[in-house]
């Protein structure tokens, strides 16, 4: 598997254009909103750290779910088939996959992060930092599967359009571009059991000092495992079916 | 292990939709064995690839390769293909692609001994997308034989390239065969048939027409080819001479198909018509266009 993966590696570290485009779009959108709800003082560094937590998760998400993209090229031109008469078993191929999708989510956490100590004033002792970080980029794993599962499952023209929409309302929802807080009462139930709430609400809790809650970290794992055993039968059916 | 065969279709079917792709394949490859699969497009040979190397289930019927499912075997390492249609990764060296194949597999072949047989050396650090047509067969090819798979499928391997590289590819084929693997490739070249099979099964609407050694089944056919120089006398008459079949004049020579050409050949003698005797056996060519003709025929009735 790590042969997989470090070919997967490689041809990720070879698309520059893949890369800037994930880091280019949450950072923009992290400056701006930060300075559209300006406020000042403790008000305004808090509002730095929320956004800052909720652009990187954002940009990691994308660019996890993105990942899946990949896949859909192997499928059209043939290379799945090639890899299914390998020795390579399917919970391998979607694993190695899985944590190239999380690598390349990796990029747009850091420059994010960078620009909210840099720039907009975020301050944190180290082992927030770190905490925050971590936390953000092991938390992407299950949208790396979910893109996965999108890239073998859907038709080769639509995945496309439907990983944008995933990541659109999987980010809206988890109240990534505006607080949940704000949402109507039935919106925020719902909003709590999609993952990319507690996704970034756990690296929040940490960011604000505080523990995370364990519903969230609960409802994170159990999409990781919804989302990982799509994949591999997603890859499993896509393999078959690509003659 | 040893004794058990290598593959073994067993009345597979497959249909896309309401056509029939193949129908009842029974089919069994010993261990060892070159096996050409010859048909035209559309004859069913991808398809009973794809069946055979575990891409494709069959409807009904099952396929074996060394006595297990085409997944256990994939998944033993035992299998190398090289598919029809398959573009090679972008992004990736020739030598990274053929490094990460050879970690798959138990036994893989030494980098050295691969690059050289697939004629790769010179290219090892090139990106596969910046390949040439016969570069990129090459090494798809390297990529099927870098875990010295017991069982070699190649589906079409030739059908881009010239006739230069068609020649070092076979010699290459056969250099792999030789190590007493059991290789399966299709084609429509009947002359690549010829030359590098060991067997030929000759495949036409889901079906398999013939199956035998290249002279078997040039023999099959039976229809020799006896030249002479046309008799002063004129031709009328030829065509009731004993085997003759079919009379065809080219030039000052006329050619007689014949069924038994030593009867043909006697009977020229005995009316004092030899002159400047030519006797070819049947090409494999004329054999499988016989073959392939009549079961569109059979199949048209």
């Amino acid at each position: 598997m790590t042969g997989y993966l470090t070919l997967e590696i490689r041809r990720l570290l070879r698309s520059p254009g893949y890369l800037m485009g994930a880091l280019a779009m949450p950072l923009v959108m992290y400056l701006v909103i930060t300075n559209l709800y300006g406020g000042s003082g403790p008000e305004r560094h808090q509002t730095a750290i929320y956004l800052m937590v909720s652009m990187a998760g954002f940009g990691a998400i994308g660019a996890a779910l993105t990942n899946g993209m990949s896949v859909v090229a192997d499928r059209s031109n043939g290379w799945l088939r090639q890899l299914r008469i390998t020795p390579l078993d399917a919970r391998r191929v979607v694993i190695a996959r899985g944590l190239t999708g999380m690598l390349a989510g990796l990029p747009g956490i850091l420059a994010v992060c960078g620009l909210g100590g840099a720039v907009n004033g975020v301050s944190m002792p180290l082992t927030h930092w770190v905490a925050v970080i971590g936390l953000l980029w092991l938390g992407v794993a299950p949208f790396a599967l979910l893109g996965l599962a999108v890239g073998y499952l859907v038709s080769v023209p639509a995945a496309q359009p439907v990983t944008m929409l995933l990541n659109i309302s999987l980010s809206i929802l988890g109240g990534l571009w505006m607080p949940a807080t704000a949402f109507p009462h039935t919106l925020r139930t719902i909003s709590h059991l999609v993952p990319t709430f507690g996704y970034a609400n756990i690296s929040r809790q940490i960011a604000f000092d505080a523990a995370p809650h364990l519903t969230d970290v609960a409802v994170l794992a159990g999409w990781l495992v919804v989302f990982t055993g799509l994949a591999v039968l997603a890859y499993r059916r896509a393999g078959r079916r690509a003659v | 292990m040893q004794n058990t065969d290598a593959v073994r279709f067993c009345s597979a079917c497959f249909h896309y939709g309401p056509v029939r792709a193949v129908s009842d394949l029974d089919l069994t490859i010993p261990c060892g064995q070159t096996v050409a699969l010859l048909g035209p497009n559309g004859a069913g040979k991808s398809t009973s690839i794809a069946m055979l190397l575990g891409l494709l289930a069959p409807d009904s019927g099952r396929v074996e390769l060394f006595g297990t499912t085409p997944d256990r075997a994939s998944a033993a390492g035992r299998i190398g293909a090289m598919l029809q249609e398959t573009q090679l990764l972008p992004r990736v060296t020739v030598a990274e692609l053929l490094a990460f194949v050879r970690g798959l597999y138990p036994d893989p072949m030494p980098t050295d001994e691969l690059l050289r047989l697939a004629d790769l050396t010179e290219l090892a650090d090139r990106r596969l997308e910046k390949l040439s047509g016969g570069q990129s067969q090459r090494v798809k090819f390297a990529a099927a034989i870098a875990g010295r798979p017991d069982l070699l499928v190649l589906d079409e391997p030739t059908a881009a390239m010239d006739v230069e590289s068609r020649h070092d590819f076979w010699r290459a084929m056969r250099r792999y065969a030789g190590t007493g693997r059991t290789v399966l490739f299709s084609t429509h070249y009947v002359e690549e048939a010829d030359e590098s099979a060991d067997r030929v099964v000759v495949i036409a609407g889901g079906r398999i027409i013939a199956d035998g050694t290249p002279a078997a089944i040039r023999r099959s056919v039976g229809v020799s080819s006896v030249g002479v120089a046309v008799p002063r006398g004129g031709t009328a008459g030829l065509d009731r001479l004993p085997a003759v079949t079919a009379v065809e004049i080219r030039g000052d020579r006329v050619y007689l198909a014949s069924d038994d050409a030593d009867a043909t050949v006697l009977a020229l003698a005995q009316a004092g018509l030899l002159r400047d005797l030519e006797v070819r056996g049947a090409r494999l060519e004329d054999a499988y266009l016989a073959l392939t003709t009549d079961s569109l025929e059979g199949a048209a009735a």
